[in-house]
This record gives C-alpha cells, sequence and structure tokens, in this order.
C-alpha cells in the first residue's frame, strides 16, 4: 500500500483533483487538493510592470492568456487603446494559445480513453497518424507563440501598448505557411474526432462567450449568454458569484444560482453556422456535425472544431498584418490610479483579471477569475445527471466514463487554484 | 525489466513537465530504455517504485504534496526538482509565511479551512540530488540531463550568469539601457530568451552561486527604490542561501 500515495489523483487533467460520486443517489462532488499559491494576493505591492509575468506563472499550460488578461487589465486602468497591427499579432497569438492547449488537451489526455491507450506517448506505436496529426498541429501552435511571444511556453514579447519586439515580415510569412499545412492536419483531427461514439448524456446548459459585433471574438468587449447576459466584461463581478466548497481548495462559480459553460463547447454553441470561418464551415457540412453541441462529452468535438477554426483565423489576423498599413508595434502610456479588468477567451473560456493601482502603478487590489471555476459547478450538475441518464450501464463503465466527462471537461486545476 | 523513470508534481503551473511534452521524439526515444510512469498528466502507468530517477516538479504546499516526495525519496536512486518551484519555492513563495493564514481567508473566507504549509524548496523536506533551474526550465537543458543520464554520467548545470547566454545572442545590455536587469546575479543556462526579446531577467534560474546582492543593492540605488528591489530579488531567491546571507548583513554597511 505503500505506492498509493503515489497515485491518487485523476490521471491526465491539469492539476490535482477527484470525482467522488454515489451510484445510489446520484450526488458527485468535484474535490480538488491543490495547494493554495494565492495570487491575488502576491501581486500585490508589485508594479504594473512586472503583473503579467508574475500572473502567467498561474498556468503552464496557458500562460499566454493570463498574459494577455493582466496586459489588457493595465491598458484598461491606464486608458491606453492599442491599434490594428497590435490587435492582429495578439489575436494570432492568443488563437495559437488555444491551438496548443486544446491539441494538447485533445490528443495526448482526452484521445486516449476513445482509442483505448494508456497515455498520449503510446499513440506513437498503437496509432501513428493521430500521432503525427498531434505533433504535427502542436509543432506549429509552439511554432507561432515561439515567433510571435518569443519561446513556446511563458511568452516574453507581449508588453503593456503592445510588443516589445516583433517578427520580421519573412518571419510571419514563414508562420502563415506552416499556419496552411496546420489547416490540412487539422481538418484530418476534425474528421477523427467527428467519428468517435461518445458516452450518452444530454443537457442544456448556460453558455458564455466575449462578443465583438455579435460574433464570438478572443478580446470580445461584450460579455454574453444563451440566457440573455449582455454586458460589458468590466462588470463580471455582478454576474459571476464564486462560492468557497469545503472540500476544494478552488472555489466554484455560479450564475443566478446555477451553473455556467465556457470554453471550447461553449464558444461553437454560441455561434452561428456562418459566423466560422470557410473551411471550418464547409468541414462542419461534410463532417454533418450539428450545433448546439448538447452533450458535454462532445467538448473534445468542439476543441477540433476550434483547432481549424482558430487556425483559420490566425492566417486572416496575420494576413491583414502584413498586408495593412504599418503602424507601431508599441503604443506609448501614462501610469495613473484606476482600476482595470482584462477579459480574454482562453482555451478553457473567459478569462477575469482585475487590478486596482494606486498613482504610481503600484497594485493594490487584485481579483482574478479562471475558466475553470466558471465551469466546476456545471461539472457537478452534469455528472449527476448522466448517471441519471445512465443507469443501465454497468459500474465500472459509468466509473470509466465520469473520469472521461472530467477529462472531456479539460480542467485546469492550477488555473482554478491560483 | 526496463529502468523507471518518475515524473511527480506538486503544487505549480505545470509549465516544466510541459517540456517533456515538447521533446516528443527525443523523449520517445528515450523510452526505448525507460519506462516512464507516474507521469499524472501524461499517462495512466503507475507504479511504486523503485524509480532510477524521480523528476519532482512544483514546491510542496498540500499535505499530500509532502507525502509524495517523503515516499519517492524513499523509492528513488537519483532525484532531480523539475524548475525553481520545486527548486527554491517558486514565485508562491513571496507570500510572507506570517500571514499566510490571514490571507487565505481573505481569498475564501474565514471559516475556510487548509491544512497547506507555506511553499519550501523541495530539498527543505527530502535529500535532492540534481537541481534543474527555471520558470520554466530551458527544454535544451532537460534534454542535456536526460542523455547524461541514459550515458550514466554526471550532470553539471550551467555554472555563468544569464549575462554570458545574453552576450552570447548579442544583444543590447537592458541593465546599462534601462538601468535594472537581475541577469548579473542569476544562474545562466536559460539561453536569454527574455532579455533577446526586450524584457529584463527576472532571475527564474535562481541566484549564481555566491551572487553578491549586496553589490547589486549598490548599483541601483539610484534607479530603484528599496521596496523595488526588495520585490525583484524576492521574487524567486528568497529561499536562497544568497538572498538569506544578503539580508543578514548589517543594514548600510557595504
Amino acid at each position: 500500500m505503500s505506492g498509493d500515495i503515489l497515485n491518487q489523483y485523476i490521471t491526465k487533467i491539469e492539476g490535482h483533483g477527484n470525482l467522488k460520486y454515489s451510484h445510489k443517489s446520484g450526488s458527485v462532488r468535484v474535490e480538488i487538493d491543490e495547494g493554495e499559491r494565492l495570487f491575488e494576493k502576491l501581486v500585490i505591492g508589485q508594479s504594473y510592470r512586472d503583473v503579467a509575468f508574475i500572473t502567467a506563472r498561474i498556468c503552464g499550460v496557458c500562460p499566454t492568456s493570463h498574459v494577455f488578461a493582466a496586459t489588457l487589465a493595465v491598458e484598461n486602468a491606464f486608458e491606453v487603446e492599442v491599434n490594428d497591427a497590435i490587435l492582429s499579432l495578439r489575436k494570432a497569438l492568443q488563437a495559437a494559445q488555444i491551438v496548443q492547449s486544446h491539441t494538447l488537451h485533445a490528443f495526448f489526455l482526452a484521445l486516449p480513453d476513445y482509442l483505448g491507450v494508456s497515455g498520449g506517448l503510446e499513440l506513437h506505436d498503437k496509432n501513428p497518424r493521430a500521432f503525427k496529426l498531434a505533433s504535427g498541429l502542436k509543432s506549429v501552435a509552439d511554432e507561432i507563440i515561439a515567433v510571435i511571444g518569443g519561446r513556446p511556453v511563458h511568452p516574453v514579447s507581449p508588453t503593456i501598448g503592445g510588443f516589445t519586439k516583433v517578427p520580421k515580415d519573412k518571419e510571419i510569412e514563414g508562420l502563415i505557411s506552416s499556419v496552411r499545412s496546420g489547416q490540412r492536419l487539422a481538418l484530418e483531427a476534425l474528421e477523427l474526432f467527428a467519428g468517435f461514439r461518445y458516452p450518452y448524456l444530454k443537457r442544456l446548459a448556460e453558455y458564455f462567450s466575449l462578443t465583438k459585433s455579435d460574433v464570438v471574438d478572443i478580446f470580445g468587449d461584450r460579455l454574453i449568454s444563451s440566457n440573455g447576459v449582455d454586458i460589458s466584461p468590466s462588470d463580471y463581478q455582478y454576474v459571476i458569484k464564486e462560492k468557497v466548497k469545503s472540500y476544494s481548495t478552488a472555489k466554484f462559480a455560479t450564475h443566478d444560482n446555477h451553473g455556467m459553460l465556457v470554453g471550447a463547447i461553449a464558444r461553437v454553441n454560441m455561434m452561428e453556422t456562418t459566423d466560422f470561418m470557410p473551411k471550418t464551415q464547409g468541414a462542419l457540412k461534410e463532417f454533418k456535425i450539428k450545433t448546439p453541441l448538447l452533450n458535454t462529452f462532445k467538448n473534445n468535438l468542439a476543441q477540433a472544431i476550434e483547432i481549424l477554426n482558430f487556425l483559420e483565423i490566425i492566417e486572416h489576423e496575420l494576413t491583414s498584418y502584413l498586408t495593412g498599413r504599418r503602424m507601431r508595434t508599441k503604443v506609448g502610456y501614462t501610469v495613473q490610479a484606476g482600476t482595470g479588468v482584462g477579459a480574454v477567451e482562453a482555451p478553457r473560456g473567459t478569462l477575469y483579471h482585475m487590478y486596482e493601482f494606486d498613482k504610481n502603478g503600484i497594485v493594490t487590489d487584485c481579483d482574478i477569475i479562471t475558466p475553470t471555476v466558471q465551469n466546476l459547478t456545471n461539472l457537478e450538475d452534469d455528472a449527476s445527471v448522466y448517471l441519471a441518464q445512465n443507469k443501465t450501464v454497468t459500474i465500472p463503465r459509468r466509473e470509466r466514463e465520469l473520469t472521461m466527462l472530467v477529462r472531456a471537461y479539460d480542467p485546469c486545476i492550477t488555473c482554478s487554484v491560483h | 525489466m526496463k529502468p523507471r523513470i518518475a515524473i511527480f508534481d506538486l503544487t505549480d503551473c505545470e509549465g516544466c513537465e510541459l517540456q517533456f511534452v515538447a521533446l516528443r521524439e527525443k523523449l520517445l526515444a528515450a523510452g526505448h530504455d525507460f519506462e516512464i510512469t507516474n507521469w499524472r498528466l501524461g499517462s495512466d502507468v503507475v507504479s511504486g517504485g523503485p524509480f532510477e530517477v524521480s523528476f519532482i516538479e512544483g514546491s510542496p504546499i498540500s499535505e499530500s504534496d509532502i507525502e509524495i516526495i517523503k515516499q519517492a525519496r524513499k523509492v528513488s536512486k537519483t532525484i532531480v526538482t523539475l524548475g525553481i518551484c520545486a527548486d527554491l519555492g517558486g514565485v508562491q513563495s513571496m507570500i510572507p509565511e506570517g500571514a499566510r493564514k490571514m490571507l487565505l481567508s481573505e481569498v475564501y473566507n474565514k471559516s475556510y479551512k487548509s491544512s497547506s504549509k507555506p511553499p519550501k524548496p523541495v530539498s527543505y523536506y527530502i535529500d535532492v540530488d540534481i537541481h534543474l533551474p527555471g520558470c520554466p526550465v530551458n527544454p535544451d537543458e532537460l534534454t542535456r540531463l536526460l542523455s547524461c543520464v541514459f550515458a550514466g554520467k554526471k550532470f553539471i548545470p550551467a555554472y555563468a550568469p544569464v549575462c554570458l547566454d545574453c552576450k552570447a545572442k548579442g544583444n543590447p545590455c537592458l541593465f546599462l539601457d534601462e538601468g535594472f536587469c537581475m541577469g548579473p546575479v542569476t544562474k545562466g543556462g536559460c539561453g536569454a530568451p527574455c532579455p533577446t526579446a526586450g524584457l529584463r531577467c527576472y532571475g527564474c534560474f535562481g541566484p549564481l552561486p555566491d551572487a553578491n546582492l549586496t553589490a547589486l543593492k549598490n548599483v541601483t540605488e539610484r534607479e530603484l527604490t528599496d521596496k523595488e528591489l526588495e520585490n525583484a530579488i524576492r521574487l524567486f531567491f528568497r529561499h536562497s542561501a544568497e538572498y538569506k546571507s544578503y539580508k543578514s548583513k548589517p543594514k548600510g554597511k557595504k
């Protein structure tokens, strides 16, 4: 038994957590056991210049998202407006972060369940085609992040007002050709994920996403939901309430006392068919994928849809950067006292950073709400509905599928306990 | 049976173990000689040991974090700390230890109970054989370490400040241009990605052995307030011997 301590958590998810449930009563608890790092407190007293560097350390899977949420919050507080060139590069970088994270999750963490292998590395021998797709897509995403962001994990070039350094036009042209070959892989990946039989679950949730001009947008200026929420992201605290649970070091968020759903499946469900990029629209038709997706197991399918859609968006943004009017890639700003909110569509959903600064730009207050915190309540609800809808399924299979459900949510526990 | 390499993650961001994924084919090649096990993020394969090498990522904070490393030490021949969190506690050790309880009740609520401990280096609890620093670790250094392990050779970490890596890249000096950079007092081996992108060094590889922090204070006195310098040093150096010896010197004495 001495080895048990070395093996006590759900594998292939980001962070330490477990699902406890009763087959009889159908009650479910998501128990999170990640140590508290207290990021909201450790940035207090730090300079506005350093908050993005520090809060990027919340998560090694999606550090770019935290860099942008923190940077946008500072810009919001100092009333900085960036130009289209900066916005295009930022969008391409953040979209690449989503592709990188989705690829890692969908292929290395979730796919093994559907192919009956123990982990992503085993795919190399047991399903070389899937491994090649995963490896190729991850290379493309890594390349975009390394070229625009400065390195593949924890990007270093994004800064307040723009970028400290931007790639040469030739490098961007190189990225565009990599992105195009990535799209071919993404199309194959989507076909693969469209062909799986997902466990049965049917339940409508309240989906949330940032939008701009009514279309889902990484840096959108409105937060909308399928139940009719339509607010400025700066007002997120009026809509999202966090609760502390005795069995979890992560908080659980709710809206109107019920769960909310953010991330790939929520964004896909908040889009009309015509909102997708052309190749993605074609693929949805060809592979007969119907949205909205009401089975959260299909979040993995939604990730595959987004991998293709975001690769198309990256191509679009990089092309407009190259062909658009040349602009400065860093704009000036003045430090001033104030409060700022930065909201970004991260791989797992909407991420919020809020900072209050004194007149010297020193942080006096901070609040961070991560996508996983927003999803935890809905995960518990989905799990109990799954149990109720699958009473005839054998217990071992139910246990396996519940673990798959947790994985399908792609929880980032390290983010959720920040 | 193939010798086993185990990967354990404690409380952290998981950015360092992702560098294993970045190795991809190189890691698979390693798989011919070794079995990779107990990698919670990567696979279901688990074992109770014995392990040829155990990589430990993250800082021990929760009770189970501490139990895991104690057990890992018992069944591992070599313990490697992967990244600065395991090496020196990481950014989370910025929180003053005495304030932890109060801050927990502010972030959660008054009745919130936590059994967690202030973040410490892994070496506070167990003996560590090899320290691979960084936030995150440099994949090239990780590859070099793995090659040493496979070849049965001793791994010698880089022993020069970040400035050496930075000069090799031909970068202008941010210390001279912007008045401050942690490069001169920080262990290199990172390849200087931050200064290359125009961002000052934050010291994520930890202090160069015997780094003279008092000298850093003297030369930056006009550029930084005491508080700013203290924040910059504490971010990654807080649990280092160099920081302790710097703090123990009487104030104002040069």
